[in-house]
């Protein structure tokens, strides 16, 4: 398994927003970790430029954090979400990507503060 | 898949009890970290703080070591709807983290001891699954 570390910067306008992109990469998307550096409580979107595939959303982001993004996986029988238990968390798997960008929305970051997004991927 | 072992690393404390060691750089999952104490002159309860150096991820700490041990350590996963740390079982039973391993990619894993006496010592080791 190869790993490769992806960098984008942030920084954000006088609307305290910022939209940043990755190269294109390939590969399971494994970890990501904001940085927080001066940025102010931010919303922080992560998604596929192309398809749109929501890979991570939080708000109110107070200090520099790290997330494991793993959306559900599903019955191939009848598409329902496979839960840990009845009524509970999905069973979750890693994110692909293919020949796309890493896109990344900040909302509510501060006006024109930096940080730093980065992103563990498994492939190439 | 291979896995990389990585290692040994020495740990000495200063007079203060405290030492910071960083690894070569390393790229894969961490797949376990091995800390050996020696019978004599080792670190007695000492606290053990593993980051990744550059990136700043948490890998393992650990409040007071004075054997050796072994460690696998694994971080939680994420909803990716809204960032809430995925359980394996109900909030309400408090359940445990569904965890994986840590990535890493081309950068040093920090140790940094504290709390133990003067001019103790340790070695670690980390292996990891995989390169860049």
């Amino acid at each position: 398994m190869h790993i490769r570390l992806v960098t984008i910067p942030l920084v954000t306008d006088a609307a305290e927003a910022c939209t940043a992109y990755s190269a294109v990469v390939n590969g399971l998307i494994l970890a990501l970790r904001l940085d927080i550096g001066t940025l102010t409580t931010p919303q922080l979107a992560v998604t596929l430029e192309t398809t749109g595939v929501a890979v991570l959303t939080d708000t109110s982001i107070a200090a520099s954090s790290t997330w494991q993004p793993r959306p559900p996986t599903h019955d191939e029988a009848t598409g329902a979400e496979l839960l840990r238990w009845a009524a509970g968390n999905h069973v979750g798997a890693p994110i692909p990507v293919a020949n796309e960008r890493i896109k990344a929305v900040i909302a509510s970051g501060g006006d024109t503060k930096t940080g730093t997004l980065y992103a563990w991927i498994a492939g190439h | 898949m291979t896995t990389q072992r990585h290692g040994p690393y020495a740990i000495l404390t200063d007079v203060a009890g405290e030492a910071t060691v960083d690894t070569d750089d390393l790229s894969g999952l961490i797949d376990t970290i091995r800390i050996v104490v020696p019978g004599s002159g080792g670190i007695a309860a000492a606290r053990l703080v593993f980051t990744s150096k550059v990136t700043g991820v948490a890998v393992l700490t650990l409040a007071s070591v004075s054997a050796s041990g072994i460690w696998k350590p694994e971080g939680p996963t994420h909803d990716e709807a809204d960032g809430s740390v995925l359980l394996h079982a109900s909030v309400l039973a408090g359940g445990q983290p569904v965890c994986s391993p840590i990535p890493i990619a081309r950068e040093p894993v920090r140790c940094v001891v504290s709390g133990a006496g003067a001019g103790e010592a340790a070695d670690f080791y980390i292996d990891v699954i995989g390169g860049e």
